[in-house]
């Protein structure tokens, strides 16, 4: 299980997270949902260890991971697998090299021992006729597949999807989310986190919802909590309207 | 009245302070860098890309440039020299400056500007785009996957590199002194041997050392620190080019001073 325990963080005069409270259940797929700009991303990052809070703890697993040094973080890393937003994969390397990266640099499997567990990973996400192409020759769902195959190559015990469907076009949208269902059946002990502002689709798929709101999770629950629910921040988000309590700039 | 003659004293100390700041951030990323390189893995094959990047690369360039300073510095010195007929020193002095001080100089700037820009181009490219975070996220230390190897490369290849500069420059005085004022080989060969001895050479490696060392540390540094899209990275990269220009004169300055000194 992943909790935070009073997490903040500013950026400047800017304050990101205000002591905010929740938690992540173990082996099940938790949507995060809020505006742009609440501090999603934030979120996620502290959970690898990519941004440190200011105050507060992070307990992943029974440990406290901001007492992490350097060096421990960059173990604790290792448990993980992240797909980025805009799938950050290595412009200079091949598909097939993007994936092996991780096992390159974390085990000591023979080179084809490596190629066999890429392709598979590859096959998972339904990517087997790209292993020599570079990411720019490919389109974003492959770019964002292959982000995946890369995220789950090196057996992760958390995949953190940060927004992995925003900017796609439905169809594409849908396979994704597909994916992180297929992969969650597939393999039952991976925690999954996904960032998401498709409330249709985190309806759908998700175990366990919590929405940011200024800086705080204003509410956690399974998707009939967020159906029923009668917060009107969380309702007009969910319906997407622009009257109501929530704030514009 | 004092808030306006305040203004330009503040200003230039926000200017101050921001270079020394920028300062302190470098040398705590050269000491964190020069830690790494202590550090195992090894990444051999990272170091033999970056060699040849920053070498083998680069040798057109310097081999091209090397040939045509020599020549010019030979007519230059030559024609000064000639006026005291003493055209057989033109090989002498041209090797001279060249050894201590011009070949490491300008190998320095040229790799400054070709591989010290393509790599702080490249870092900010990945920098911008979240390769490095993604690096960093699979419990990858950039320090040691790309900065190191980095490091390595541009520190053994600069004196390399110099020592082609040296021979390629003296090639071209040779020519200048055998086609322009009639030196003989002999006289020429003679007149090299007996000016320039071997601490005049190691002198100028010993240069070419550091600059190695800092053209890679600012260009990666600069790199790294990018920030925005586009903009950012061509910022940066000018940035990058300008400072290592800069450090380079500057600590030439300083290592000629301890070499004169001592």
């Amino acid at each position: 299980m992943i909790a935070f325990e009073n997490i903040s963080k500013k950026f400047g005069n800017t304050t990101v997270l205000d002591e905010i409270c929740l938690q992540i259940p173990k082996n099940k797929i938790t949507f995060i949902i809020g505006r742009s700009g609440e501090g999603k991303s934030v979120t996620i990052k502290h959970i690898i260890g990519l941004l440190r809070p200011d105050s507060g703890r992070i307990i992943v697993d029974d440990e406290e991971i901001t007492t992490f040094n350097t060096a421990r973080m960059r173990q604790h890393r290792k448990k993980f697998g992240m797909l980025f937003q805009h799938s950050a994969l290595f412009d200079s390397m091949s598909v097939l090299d993007n994936v092996i990266f991780p096992l390159r640099e974390h085990t000591s499997l023979s080179r084809q021992a490596m190629r066999a567990k890429a392709e598979e990973s590859l096959a998972r996400v339904g990517l087997g006729d790209v292993l020599q192409r570079y990411p720019s020759e490919l389109s974003t769902g492959e770019q964002k597949r292959t982000g995946l195959a890369r995220a789950l190559v090196n057996d992760p015990h958390v995949l953190l999807y940060d927004e992995p469907t925003t900017g796609m076009d439905p169809l594409i949208a849908e396979m994704i989310d597909n994916l992180i269902v297929k992969i969650n059946t597939e393999l039952p002990e991976v925690t999954s986190v996904v960032i998401s502002h498709d409330i249709k689709a985190t309806l759908a798929t998700a175990d366990q919802i919590i929405m940011i709101y200024k800086g705080k999770a204003v509410l956690e629950g399974d998707p009939a909590t967020f159906r029923n629910t009668r917060d009107p921040v969380v309702g007009q988000f969910m319906a997407g309207r622009v009257e109501g309590p929530m704030q514009f700039i | 009245m004092v808030r306006v003659l305040a203004q330009p004293v503040t200003l230039l100390g926000a200017f101050f302070l921001r270079r020394i700041i920028g300062l302190g951030a470098f040398l705590i990323f050269l000491r964190q860098a020069l830690a790494e390189v202590c550090r195992r893995p090894l990444r051999l094959d990272r170091i033999f890309i970056q060699l040849e990047f920053i070498g083998i690369k680069s040798l057109l360039i310097i081999v091209i440039t090397g040939f045509f300073v020599g020549a010019v510095f030979g007519l230059q010195v030559g024609s000064i020299f000639s006026i005291f007929s003493a055209e057989s020193l033109t090989g002498s002095a041209t090797g001279l400056a060249l050894t201590r001080e011009l070949a490491p100089l300008i190998t320095a700037f040229l790799i400054a500007g070709r591989a010290g820009s393509a790599i702080t181009a490249e870092l900010a490219a990945m920098k911008v785009n979240e390769q490095i975070d993604a690096m960093e996220a699979m419990g990858v230390n950039p320090l040691s996957y790309l900065v190191k190897p980095l490091l390595i490369a541009s520190t053994v290849m600069m004196p390399l590199l110099c020592i082609f500069f040296i021979l390629l420059g003296m090639i071209g005085s040779y020519v200048s002194a055998l086609f322009i004022f009639d030196v003989s080989e002999g006289i020429f060969r003679e007149k090299v041997l007996e000016f320039i001895v071997m601490q005049d050479v190691i002198a100028g490696l010993v240069k070419a050392v550091f600059f190695g060392l800092v053209i890679a540390t600012v260009a990666c540094n600069c790199g790294l620190h990018a920030r925005g899209g586009a903009r950012g990275i061509g910022e940066a990269t000018t940035t990058g080019v300008v400072t290592n220009l800069l450090s380079v004169l500057c600590l030439d300055v300083l290592i000629t001073w301890i070499q004169v000194s001592t």
